[in-house]
């Protein structure tokens, strides 16, 4: 991590995680981001070779469900909170095509 | 007089309990009650900007209600009638949900979080919605989309973040008490801040299905009250295993009673991390208020004893990784396609994520999007968000090892008392001053802020307590304590 | 040049669970557009996911099906990219600990051309659990998205690359295919998006130790889409590296209507799916206890089921594989026997005339006219020669159409067979005196004379005489 916190392309991560920024925002950001990550160095000298990662603020394990319905909202309902409506019956987002089989990609 | 006449007569600084008692007797009526907080709303929050929205014709429904149950003998708890503001990131069914952004503008929830519907098992009617750092992401409430929401005892003084709203408006005497959440301080903070109790409780006591996520692995509710005894009997309201949150813990029902008046102080050992106290920027009122709260309870009996968390030295930086990392995958759900609020200029539908979300968030809100995409991207796993969860391994062992050698630790709550509007610009500054909080979220940990002090400009300061997991009522018990130690000294000194 | 081809697939299937993997709605294909939807599939702000035992159930079942490793300790992650069909913008997903890994599937019999492909072990490298996305139906200017599917429980095998031609990637398909129905975990209707696959191609001179770079081709819906993609890509790619091109990483599409793959990213545009564990979402620990219970309820591969057929059944490889390729067929053949009937005549009639029967009437098992009850009772009839062949074809037709069964419809027709050899004299010398040729004919031991004498036979019976009883008289009144 060391020098590389120094240059974060800022522009790439925003892209990701899909905000618009403008110069400005962008190189305000860069100098936030690039104080925080310095500052979390420190990180990089601790020995943590031998040390587990926790994930979770308690340790239980199995909470699953058992396979019963538990019943759905109503088509109204959904699309009184949708931005746009195709039908009365889908959600209306401009065209896309998903690059791959309809599934996950 | 009565206590619960004396309530009466003292709504705006009453609790709970007491407007239980009244209720119970008879002495004032659900919509009496409501419609005195109402018109203390009317009077002061143009000054102080805690609630978002008061839909007072609902809330007197709900209180009409109510005493037509209690006056049928039906009413649901002891408690039914009662009024309790909700911090404006839980969902309430039929209500906007905003989480104080303008990206959820227009939404209206189709459902109750869980402590929701625990409340109104109970007849407690859900009294506003209370304003706070957009998503919970702030230690001021100055990040809120719509306002700026003012300390009561200063008002140009911030109410402390994120539940800011909730500490303020309990505060001001326009709520008896308000939920609020808590992913690194944002409920004990602002009651520090503001001069209330704040409670968070053990991560999974409280169910958080319902409670709109910053960062799922540290977020907690809890209550925000007038006192001890109070956060206890919310916390009873609001507790329990709940199917629908896979991180609800078994056995996680809490009753109130347990938090009894025969409390022996003097077995009771407190721990002090020396960490604590090397903190840079702490400053001296604070640990003036600290150290007079240790002195409370070493002339008690107590056994006063130092521990070591030698890790917390990690903690913000681990936090803040952990945090951001979580909150930008939260987050991301939030683009204006199936709810709130779309902005499509060029029916692209890029361009609709970009716009959507550069318009709707916030400046904070994008800092920490920005870097918790940042650590969780492809080449930087490892070095942050890896290492980071690894120092939460290291700081959850010093926590077990200090609770091995004590039953609660003290310390304060912020480094600082409430500051004025705007002089805490450096992110990295601010990220800094949760230290003390922080750490519990980490860990899971219960904790409290209590009342203590007051610093020169008549601030108040509370101080931290934090116990073990699941230790709520030894917690409860020595704050509840302290509440009454500490009032006793104060009018010694008088 | 010659050229080796390596072929690995990822293939989704859709479990069939009551409800979601991660909320109660109904786990339901058919439903009108967005009705099976709640806050948590919708992702609403607040809501949380709960993992459906049955989801887990049936993935650890589909990996020992697969002989696969099962993890005792196991997690779900979130894998994040925004797409509208997605509701969170995060799939949850499993990165580093899948329930299943390192297993195998045995493939053999034919291939879609027909050819016969030799048995061979294809690996299986894992079989994670994931929640399936929503459907989106595109028009010219813009999409509509139906989320009911969004949250269907969806597991992911990924195989590794050990196939190497189209036909062994479509026996793989098949034999995947049939686990699951065996193991009652999914249709596996490609036309209802139960079943999807992506394949993995790379192609490279005969000989030559170094890989080249691989291409993965999406949006197959069909089972012969993937075969015939495959062969598109072997010679797209043979082509690039004869005329000393050069291939690079690649995902391409492919357009069924004409039989070509496209590009639609190369590796520079790769996503970043920044996986983390799922914090929602507490790990899964499978005990040894819960591990056996599971290993017992592990029904018969249809491998071990098509070697027991042939043991138990005595009846050809051939049949049996056939037999068990369809868990239905192999359920109804067994029925069959269980009402006495013979196994090799069983086997003969449900895959000459019932199969044939079924298909052309579009019909599967669970749909089938006729009961293996009254199956047994025909065949049966046959072996009992109350009926011969020829009547038997005909009873069967009757049956497939009216659903009656045998007795009744021989009762009805009075198709019985006769076996009376005074009445079946009767005729044979009724033949004889019309046919004087042919006698002559058979005297001089022409074999295809008996052939029209008994026809003759069985044309004055109505073809209800016994063949054998009559060929046997005729050879005794004509010499
Ligand atoms: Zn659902």
């Amino acid at each position: 991590m060391n020098e590389k916190s120094q240059d974060v392309d800022i522009r790439h991560i925003a892209n990701l995680a899909r905000l618009n920024l403008n110069d400005g925002e962008i190189s305000r950001y860069e100098t936030d981001i690039n104080a925080i990550l310095s500052y979390a160095e420190q990180l990089s000298k601790v020995d943590l070779s031998d040390v587990s990662p926790t994930a979770h603020a308690a340790s239980i394990t199995n909470v699953i469900r058992s396979d019963e319905e538990r019943g759905s909202m109503t088509r109204s309902e959904l699309l009184d909170n949708a931005p746009d409506v195709l039908d009365d019956e889908l959600i209306k987002v401009p065209v896309v095509i998903r690059h791959g089989s309809e599934g996950p990609a | 007089m009565s206590a619960a006449q004396k309530f009466v007569n003292k709504i705006d600084s009453g609790t709970i309990h007491e407007a239980s008692d009244a209720l119970e007797t008879g002495q004032i009526s659900s919509l009496e009650l409501c419609q005195n907080l109402i018109g203390r709303h009317d009077d002061i929050d143009g000054k102080i900007n805690g609630f978002l929205s008061l839909d007072t014709s609902q809330i007197l429904e709900d209180a009409n209600a109510s005493d037509a149950r209690r006056k049928n003998g039906k009413q649901l708890s002891r408690y039914d009638g009662i009024p309790i503001a909700i911090k404006d990131n839980l969902s309430v069914k039929g209500q906007t949900c905003g989480c104080a952004s303008k990206i959820l503008e227009g939404f209206i929830s189709p459902y109750n979080a869980t402590v929701i519907n625990n409340l109104q098992k109970n007849g407690v009617i859900c009294f506003g919605r209370t304003n706070m750092d957009e998503f919970a992401m702030g230690s001021t409430t100055e990040f809120s989309a719509y306002k700026k929401t003012s300390n009561p005892w200063d008002i140009n003084r911030v109410p402390g973040g994120s539940s800011g709203g909730s500490a303020a408006v309990v505060s001001s005497g326009q709520a008896l008490a308000a939920l609020g959440s808590d992913t690194g301080g944002s409920i004990r903070q602002p009651a520090s801040f503001c001069g209330v109790v704040g409670l968070k409780p053990t991560y999974g006591r409280v169910s958080r299905y319902g409670l709109v996520a910053f960062a799922s692995s540290l977020d907690q509710i809890g209550p925000i009250t007038r006192d001890v005894k109070d956060a206890a009997i919310l916390l009873e309201l609001i507790s329990g295993r709940d199917e629908l949150d896979s991180t609800s813990l078994p056995n996680s029902d809490f009753n109130h009673h347990e938090v009894g008046n025969d409390f022996d102080v003097s077995s009771l050992r407190i721990g002090i991390p020396k960490e604590f106290l090397e903190i840079d920027g702490l400053s001296s009122e604070v640990n003036d208020a600290f150290e007079k709260s240790i002195s409370v309870f070493r002339s008690r009996g107590c056994d006063i004893v130092d521990v070591k968390l030698p890790s917390i030295a990690y903690a913000v930086s681990s936090y803040y990784i952990i945090a951001t990392a979580e909150a930008s995958s939260n987050l991301s759900r939030f683009d204006g396609i199936r709810y709130g609020n779309r902005i499509d200029r060029t029916s692209d539908l890029l361009d609709i994520y970009l716009d959507t979300r550069e318009n709707g968030f916030g400046e904070e809100v994008k800092r920490r999007i920005l870097l918790g995409t940042y650590v969780l991207s492809s080449g930087y796993y490892d070095a942050y968000y890896l290492r980071a969860q690894k120092i939460r391994t290291l700081i959850r062992d010093d926590f077990n090892n200090a609770f091995n050698n004590c039953d609660l630790i003290l310390s304060p709550v912020s480094p600082v008392s409430a500051y004025p509007f705007g002089s805490v610009s450096d992110p990295l500054q601010m990220y800094l001053s949760d230290i003390y909080t922080i750490p519990v979220n980490l860990v899971g940990n219960c904790a409290i802020s209590v009342p203590a002090s007051f610093d020169g400009d008549g601030m108040p300061i509370g101080i931290q307590l934090i116990g073990n997991s699941m230790d709520e009522i030894r917690l409860l018990q020595a704050a509840h304590w302290f509440e009454f130690a500490n009032e006793m000294e104060k009018n010694d000194e008088v | 040049m010659k050229f080796d081809v390596v072929i690995g697939l990822e293939v989704h299937v859709q479990i069939r669970t009551n409800t979601k993997m991660f909320c109660g709605c109904s786990n339901r294909y058919g439903a009108e557009p967005n009705t099976l939807v709640c806050p948590v599939c919708m992702g609403y702000p607040g809501v949380l996911p709960v993992p459906n035992k049955e989801g887990i159930r049936n993935t650890l079942l589909a990996g020992l099906m697969c002989e696969c490793k099962i993890a005792l300790y196991s997690k779900f992650d979130r894998k994040s990219y925004f797409y509208p069909d997605m509701p969170k913008n995060y799939q949850i997903s499993q990165y580093d600990l899948p329930f299943c890994e390192d297993g195998k599937l045995v493939i053999s019999g034919k291939g879609l051309s027909q050819e016969l492909i030799a048995t061979k072990t294809i690996g299986i490298t894992r079989i994670h659990l994931e929640e399936d996305v929503a459907k989106s139906t595109h028009f010219k200017q813009y999409s509509g998205i139906d989320f009911n599917r969004a949250g269907v429980p969806l597991m992911e095998v990924v195989s590794e690359p050990d196939m190497t031609t189209p036909d062994e990637a479509y026996a793989y398909l098949t034999a995947l295919k049939q686990i699951m129905q065996y193991a009652d975990i999914s249709d596996c209707d490609m036309e209802k998006g139960q079943m999807r696959c992506d394949v993995n191609i790379s192609v490279k001179p005969s000989g030559s130790p170094t890989l080249n770079a691989k291409t993965e081709v999406k949006n197959l819906n069909s089972f012969k889409a993937i075969h015939k993609s495959l062969h598109y890509e072997i010679e797209r790619q043979s082509d690039v590296l004869e005329s000393k091109g050069h291939l690079v990483q690649q995902t391409r599409g492919w357009n069924d209507d004409i039989g070509e793959t496209y590009i639609m990213r190369t590796k520079e545009d790769a996503a970043d799916y920044r996986y983390f564990p799922e914090p929602d979402l507490m790990p899964i620990e499978i005990s040894s206890d819960y591990l056996e219970e599971l290993k017992k309820e592990v029904p018969e591969t249809p491998g071990q089921r098509c070697a027991r057929f042939i043991q138990e059944f005595s009846i050809p490889e051939y049949d049996a594989s056939v037999l068990t390729s369809d868990k239905a067929c192999a359920d109804y053949f067994e029925q069959c026997i269980r009402f006495g009937s013979n196994p090799k005549k069983t086997s003969n009639w449900i895959m000459v005339e019932l199969l044939r029967e079924l298909s052309q009437s579009n019909k599967t098992f669970d749909k089938c006219p006729i009961s293996p009850k009254d199956f047994a009772e025909l065949i049966l009839l046959i072996t009992d020669n109350t009926i011969n062949g020829k009547i038997a074809k005909t009873v069967f037709n009757d049956m497939f159409s009216s659903r009656k069964s045998a007795s009744v419809i021989i009762d009805e027709k009075g198709l019985k067979q006769v076996t009376d050899t005074k009445e079946i004299l009767e005729f044979v010398k009724r033949a004889i005196e019309n046919n004087p040729i042919p006698v002559q004919q058979l005297k001089e031991g022409k074999a295809s004379a008996l052939n029209f004498l008994v026809g003759q036979v069985m044309k004055f019976s109505k073809g209800k005489a016994n063949p054998q009883l009559a060929s046997e008289m005729i050879k005794k009144e004509s010499s």
